[in-house]
């Protein structure tokens, strides 16, 4: 049996909670294929008294068993082979019926490959001998069903027809009525017809299936002789292989028609649906609001833009020699501007969480009211989220709970992302820094006076001047003016770069407001939203993806052209 | 004398059996009238079906049918001959016989007179054949007359297969097979061991229905005997086989075996004694009663148990809080109205407002100052920080309510689908041709679920009045000035008091700021004390928060009684699924009645 298509079986079976079909069980007769085996069975299959035995001794043309009338009946297996097969038979045989079995050798060369059984009944009260059969008829490539003009149409019989069809070609099978001298040649025709209408029923079969009206005891009259015909000369292994492709593909065929009767593309179908709808849902319910308020009033929080203005400032300023001191001096001030200006939402935690809560109607009863909807339209659903009940309370709170992680990671990203970007060491910058505070420090009270001095006079009475300047600077009322002009110096460089910095955070902000995709997708608000919506939608994606992938293998599975039917013998 | 004998001695007993009978009869009767009356799914109804069918045919049974000639059902696989045999006992070709296989459908009645059978025999609809041969159709009676020796003393039945192809032709079989008073067992040397007959045997040795068996087609002595060792391990020793031969065989069956003398014993069947009679029908009573309890009671029971399971949880599920605030309707109207208070102007907390707006005034300064230099205009929205919120949209309420609606039906359907009797329920429910609703919702729709837009309707009606409230209000004094003008306009200059308190707040801040200069502890606490009595008056005042507070109440109220009667809704459709338990009781009940008279 094909091992692919067994396995995709066993796969529906776990998704869809459908029992495999009986064909796959152990004990069934479905055929077992080995295209290894030196020989192949032809066995006689049929109900009690109906001639079984008799047939056997007519096709074999000499007695291997003897016909009974009435009790017991044949008991055992009989086997009708080639010497030279006899070792590999009886360990078959062995193995499958122990102490069950005759086997009757012949030395006809013609007859080589073929093993012909004779079976005990299957309708009968005595279990073991349905059972013999059933074991056998899962080696047996080519059953002749054999039924009398009384018991035809038995139900029986038909039953176990059509569960060895599951795993074998009806191309393979030959049907017989025996005991045709019970009757009229009147109605003979329309009895053959009757029987292989409901064979052809049982079978599905377009065409009613060829009958051979036969009667052991007169192996020369009605259609005995082409029955012996038929089987006289083993198959030419062309014709085997062909049988055993034919077995094989009808295996396929009754697997991939128990997987039609799964309705899987419908299955698949609800889902794609369930999947669209459950998109368009959450986009409306969930994305929309989240995208046109929650986020932008995220990005547009001023205590978010403050608390990243002045991280950056205090790593900016470390770097500012001197200015560093004025920043020192106004950070109360900074912090009691801040805290009027944007009270509370200073960490990224606290922030996402005032703002998701400032939402309404509230996230968590959002996500369980559109998976109720969902729920009562698709109860699949609550398959599909057995673990995860978003419908309900607890599994929703969670849900929303792990929206405002993300998003309070991802603001804590952007700031971080912010300062490396702000605070970048720039050598080229590190002179001019140092110009404009040491080199302030040093121009401003002591070398412009100094320089001023000595250009004006030259080089001429430097010494008295200069002397003089000296002391000058070194007076009280000249270093509070230097200290006053410093100070206001050193203030309007330390605005001028808070000024670039709150420029430089706008900047980026508007670059995450926008969702274009070219930063980092970490950074981006609108990312991670829609990462955590595909997340809550994960389930259903899976089993659609699952359910889609079984459709498609089921679709590479079923062969491309039939073989086509061939008439076995 | 000989012959009146028996007949007093069944008198006899008879009349001691009146009694039991008759209140067995009325009980089968009283349970078979509750059954048919009950309303379940369909794969209890089946069972009810079957069992009175097979309640009938008991009955049958209790009447006194000593004057109708005795019938007697032929039993058999497809093709032992089974009409042909009849046609064969009664000598002339009355019902059809084929080499087609399962060709006999229902079962055919050879009577000497219709009169003879019984009105309400098989429970079937009975006909007279139309045509001879009669052919036998599915769910009636054939009735054939025939007037012959045997047929005055025997009705013979030919019946259906009971192994071929076709389940409906063996359900005919059976039916007739407990309604006859006595069978015959065809067989073949074919059928003979066929496992379908095992049944019947034990069933034809427990209910003592006198049983014949014959082997047709029969072309020697050994199955006849095989076949006669076979009934033996069945229960029934030396009961003599008839053997009828083929019609090509030789073989002639022993003295006494052949046709006629299965003719013979047909027309002198003997009697069964009344005790044997009596036990026969305990033991038919014994097994309906045991069908009934474990095809019928305990299915039933345990469909009850699981409605009385499912209507507890469902009682004590507790519908959602409809997170319904209508506050964001009405906070414009109560700035509105608290601005047109008297009491607002004149209290404190006016100027406690204006300065809460300090620091963001401050804050925003030099932005507004730069404004105010670049572009002529100046953003001062914070000072009237009154219209805050109202740009907030307005939710849907609507929407929430039918939200938290689908919440609490998700969880009565989960509660539901956790059982597998309400699984098999919803199942059964008959799928309705809606193209408009998802396939497995349909059904529960209007049987189990109220319409969703009823949850709606509460928002869209309670919101209605409370804007139409809110439109009258809008240009209404507030309460607390009404009262206080009314009381003004009496005192002279009243009308200039009221503009004058408007600096009420004012005065009172520099009052306080330079307490030092004129006022002293006590004054101030005056002060205060008139400030804080200012305040709550007009907060009390304001009714917007009342009526606010009462909306939400009222949606509140009726979201909850319109989940208990969603519930109530679900319970009664679980309640309806599954007979009560009175009268599952009052089932009970009778069937222990039933086993006392046994």
């Amino acid at each position: 049996m094909n091992a692919d298509l067994e396995q995709l079986v066993h796969e529906v079976a776990t998704l869809t909670g459908v029992a495999a079909p009986a064909a796959l069980s152990v004990d069934s007769p479905t055929l077992q294929l080995n295209d290894a085996a030196p020989f192949y069975f032809v066995g006689l299959i049929g109900g009690k008294e109906v001639g079984k035995t008799a047939l056997v001794n007519a096709l074999a043309g000499k007695n291997l068993s003897t016909p009974t009338s009435f009790g017991r009946g044949t008991e055992t297996a009989i086997a009708y082979a080639h010497s030279s097969h006899l070792p590999a038979l009886q360990q078959l045989l062995t193995r499958e019926a122990p102490d069950q079995f005759q086997v009757v050798a012949h030395d006809l060369p013609e007859l080589k490959h073929q093993v012909l059984l004779d079976l005990p009944d299957i309708d009968s009260r005595y279990e073991n001998h349905v059972n013999l059969t059933r074991k056998m008829l899962r080696h047996m490539l080519f059953p002749i069903w054999i039924q009398s003009i009384e018991k035809y149409a038995d139900q029986q019989p038909q039953k176990l027809l059509a569960a060895v069809a599951q795993g074998n070609d009806p191309a393979n099978f030959l049907f017989a009525l025996n005991k045709s001298d019970q009757l009229d040649r009147s109605s003979h025709e329309d009895l053959r017809a009757d029987y292989a209408r409901r064979i052809a029923r049982v079978l599905e079969l377009p065409q009613p299936p060829r009958v051979f009206l036969i009667s052991a005891i007169h192996p020369d009259r009605f259609e005995l002789p082409q029955l012996r015909q038929a089987l006289a000369q083993e198959k030419s292994q062309t014709d085997v292989r062909r049988s055993v492709q034919l077995a094989k593909s009808q295996q396929e065929r009754s697997l991939l028609s128990w997987l039609d009767s799964q309705n899987l593309p419908a299955r698949a179908e609800r889902l794609k649906q369930l999947e669209t709808e459950a998109q368009e849902l959450t986009a409306a319910r969930l994305a929309e609001p989240l995208m046109d308020e929650v986020i932008p009033s995220i990005l547009d929080d001023p205590g978010h833009r403050l608390a990243m203005t002045d991280e950056s400032l205090t790593r900016r300023m470390a770097r500012w020699p001197l200015v560093n001191l004025v920043h020192t001096l106004l950070a109360p001030l900074l912090g009691i501007y801040r805290a009027s200006a944007a009270p509370g939402a200073m960490t990224s935690g606290s922030l996402v969480e005032t703002h998701l809560c400032r939402s309404h109607p509230p996230i968590a009863s959002t996500i369980q009211a559109s998976f109720a909807t969902l729920h009562r339209s698709h109860p699949m659903l609550a398959d599909l989220y057995r673990t995860r009940k978003l419908w309900e309370e607890i599994s929703a709170d969670a849900a929303t709970a792990e929206l405002s992680r993300a998003l309070s990671g991802a603001v804590a990203q952007q700031r971080s992302a912010a300062l490396d970007r702000l605070a970048r060491r720039g050598l080229v910058f590190a002179p001019i820094r140092w110009l404009l505070t040491l080199g302030a420090l040093l121009w401003f009270p002591f070398v412009q006076p100094l320089l001023e001095i000595f250009l004006q006079q030259g080089f001429s009475g430097f010494t008295t001047k200069t002397a003089l300047l000296i002391v000058q600077i070194l007076s009280a009322t000249y270093m509070l003016h230097s200290a006053g002009f410093l100070l206001i110096w050193f203030v309007f460089l330390w605005a001028y770069v808070r000024w670039d910095t709150s420029r430089r955070v706008a900047k980026l902000l508007a670059r995450h407001r926008r969702a274009d995709g070219t930063s980092d997708p970490s950074l981006n608000l609108a990312t991670t939203t829609f990462a955590w919506i595909d997340d809550l939608l994960d389930p259903i994606r899976e089993a659609r993806e699952e359910s889609d992938a079984i459709v498609k293998r089921i679709e590479d599975l079923r062969p491309r052209s039939p073989v086509p039917p061939v008439s076995a013998l | 004398m000989r012959r009146i004998q028996p007949v007093l001695a069944l008198w006899y007993y008879h009349g001691l059996m009146v009694l039991r009978t008759s209140s067995i009869s009325s009980r089968l009767q009283s349970l078979d009238e509750l059954l048919g009356s009950l309303t379940v799914s369909s794969s209890i109804a089946d069972s009810i079906a079957r069992w009175r069918a097979a309640s009938a045919a008991l009955q049958f049974h209790h009447e006194d049918h000593s004057n109708d000639p005795k019938t007697i059902a032929i039993l058999g696989g497809t093709g032992t001959g089974k009409s042909t045999l009849v046609n064969r006992l009664l000598g002339a070709d009355l019902t059809a016989a084929s080499f087609r296989r399962t060709f006999t459908a229902g079962a055919v009645a050879l009577t000497a007179s219709q009169a003879g059978i019984p009105s309400n025999y098989l429970n079937l609809p009975h006909e007279a054949a139309k045509e001879l041969p009669a052919r036998g159709e599915p769910d009636r009676l054939i009735i054939v007359e025939h007037a012959s020796d045997l047929t005055h003393r025997t009705t013979l039945i030919d019946t259906p297969d009971l192994d071929g192809d076709n389940p409906a032709h063996h359900a005919q079989a059976d039916r007739a097979f407990r309604w006859a008073q006595a069978v015959l067992f065809l067989v073949t040397p074919e059928k003979y061991q066929m496992t379908e007959l095992l049944p019947y045997y034990r069933l034809a040795h427990r209910y003592a229905v006198p049983a014949l068996f014959v082997m047709n087609k029969s072309e020697e002595q050994a199955p006849v005997e095989d076949y006669s060792k076979q009934l033996a391990t069945q229960g029934y020793e030396n009961a003599p086989v008839f053997a009828v031969p083929r019609d090509d065989s030789p073989f002639q069956p022993a003295n006494g075996a052949g046709l006629s003398a299965l003719a013979e014993t047909l027309k002198n069947l003997p009697g069964i004694n009344t005790a044997q009679r009596e036990v026969g029908l305990r033991n038919r009573a014994v097994d309906l009663l045991d069908r009934l309890h474990d095809q019928i009671l305990a299915p039933l029971e345990h469909d009850r148990e699981e409605a009385k399971r499912l209507i507890e949880s469902l009682r004590a599920m507790e519908a959602p809080e409809p997170t319904v605030d209508v506050n964001p309707l009405t906070r414009q109207l109560a700035r509105r109205l608290q601005q047109r208070s008297i009491l607002y102007l004149m209290g404190p907390q006016r100027i406690l407002d204006r300065v809460r707006q300090v620091p963001s005034l401050l804050v925003r300064l030099p932005r507004t100052t730069w404004d105010w230099f670049m572009t002529g205009k100046a953003d001062l929205s914070a000072l009237n920080d009154a219209m805050e919120g109202d740009a907030r949209e307005v939710p849907d309420f609507n929407a929430a309510l039918i939200d938290q609606f689908s919440v609490l039906q998700a969880r009565i359907e989960d509660t539901l689908r956790s059982s597998l009797s309400a699984q098999r329920w919803i199942e059964s429910i008959p799928a309705e041709q809606t193209e408009s609703a998802p396939p497995l919702a349909a059904p529960l729709a209007g049987r189990i679920f109220l319409d969703r837009a009823r949850a709606g309707a509460i928002a869209d009606e309670e919101l209605a009045d409370l804007k139409s409230w809110l439109e009258n209000r809008w240009n209404a004094t507030p309460r607390d000035t009404a009262i206080l003008m009314k009381v003004i306009r009496h005192l002279p200059g009243g009308e200039k008091l009221t503009q004058w308190s408007e600096a009420a707040p004012y005065l009172l801040a520099i009052v306080v700021a330079t307490h030092h200069a004129f006022f002293g502890h006590i004054d101030l606490m005056i002060l205060g004390g008139y400030s804080v009595a200012a305040w709550l008056t007009e907060r009390l005042s304001n009714e917007v928060a009342g009526r606010t507070r009462l909306t939400n109440k009222r949606i509140a109220m009726r979201f909850e009684r319109l989940a208990h009667e969603q519930i109530k809704f679900a319970c009664d459709w679980i309640n309806g699924q599954a007979p009560s338990q009175q009268t599952i009781d009052r089932l009970r009940k009778l069937a222990e009645g039933l086993a006392t008279d046994l």
